[in-house]
């Protein structure tokens, strides 16, 4: 490794990161190289200036009363928490969901035969594809209906 | 997350206000301090720990306890701090924080003004990012993980953030390393 490399992960090395070969691979350059020696020893520095920088101010009085206080206008305005009573989309989507995989599975059964079976062993039946992909949908909906009807082992 | 602090947030979820009050009070302090050395102004750093506490209320019956809450904190606050310095290039306010030691003499404390001054200074030259990676990681002794986690990014991409600012802050800090040091 060249100390353009070196330098590079010198910041890591100080921190104890890094992989266990880069990290024996620094410590031996470092063993030979005085300018990346000096630089670990500056970025030493920096951190213990770091480390010695003034405490923040302390929290200012009376914080947590304001935060609460504005927190209380919102549910008092009605705005919060997010309520679970809003309008649940959830089983509109699921029907949403379930008639577009029927729509595609009778599509891809009418017209793309060719390209189904292009990627399926030849002795599964053609449904069973169309089983495998429907079968994340949710119990009762249309896509789970259509599933059981199009399975043999079912019917 | 501690048991406390998950306990809290369910009951936050219900709209308990004397839970949130709990929370808040129990983590007003980091919220304050990584605020304050974000922004670098007392009134900015009020009011970002303040709509980081607010998010956090308002979206509580979503929150899912996947990581211990300061984590979440972290994100949600840190976020909202770079908003502030993307959106508005923060202004160096020169006040300074009270003195807390008294034993020591007005040389002393007139010296670590000046150091607190200086450190402020360099920490605001620094893009947003950097400058949340070194404070997570020297003010808050969070680990990679930990500040990749309210980055929301790469552990690789923190080591880069880091090995960035902490570049930049010595150009800045020089006066504040021994001389033997600057060499190199």
């Amino acid at each position: 490794m060249k100390c353009d490399e070196i330098q590079s992960h010198l910041s890591a090395y100080r921190d104890g990161e890094g992989s266990s070969e880069r990290r024996w691979r620094i410590r031996v350059h470092l063993k030979d190289c005085p300018m990346c020696r000096c630089k670990i020893q500056r970025l030493e520095e920096l951190c213990l200036a770091l480390d010695d920088a003034p405490p923040p101010p302390e929290v200012p009085d009376g914080f947590a009363s304001r935060v609460v206080a504005k927190a209380r206008d919102r549910v008092d305005q009605g705005t919060s928490p997010e309520r679970e009573d809003r309008p649940r989309l959830g089983v509109l989507w699921q029907v949403a969901a379930a008639a577009a995989v029927l729509i595609v599975g009778l599509g891809g059964g009418l017209f793309a035969t060719p390209l189904w079976t292009a990627t399926t062993a030849s002795d599964e039946p053609d449904g069973c594809l169309f089983v495998e992909y429907t079968d994340a949908s949710p119990p009762g909906s249309l896509a789970d209906i259509y599933r059981d009807v199009d399975d043999p082992r079912v019917y | 997350m501690t048991t406390a602090d998950q306990q809290l947030m369910l009951q936050v979820a219900d709209g308990d206000l004397a839970a949130f009050d709990s929370l808040v009070r129990r983590h007003q302090k980091t919220a304050w301090r990584v605020a304050y050395r974000m922004l670098g102004d007392p009134a900015e750093a009020e009011d970002a720990a303040q709509q980081a506490f607010l998010k956090i209320f308002e979206a509580a019956p979503r929150y899912e306890p996947t990581a211990a809450f300061t984590t979440y904190l972290y994100r949600v606050l840190t976020r909202h701090c770079l908003d502030r310095i993307e959106k508005k290039k923060p202004v160096y306010v020169d006040k300074l924080p009270p003195c807390r030691d008294r034993q020591k003499g007005p040389q002393a404390h007139l010296e670590a003004r000046q150091r607190g001054h200086q450190i402020r200074r360099a920490l605001e030259q620094l893009p947003g990012r950097q400058r949340t990676a070194v404070i997570l990681f020297h003010f808050e002794g969070l680990s990679y993980v930990e500040i990749a986690d309210s980055l929301q990014c790469s552990k690789k991409a923190v080591e880069r953030l880091l090995a960035r600012g902490r570049s930049a802050l010595a150009e800045e800090l020089e006066s504040l390393m021994p001389v033997n040091a600057k060499t190199g």
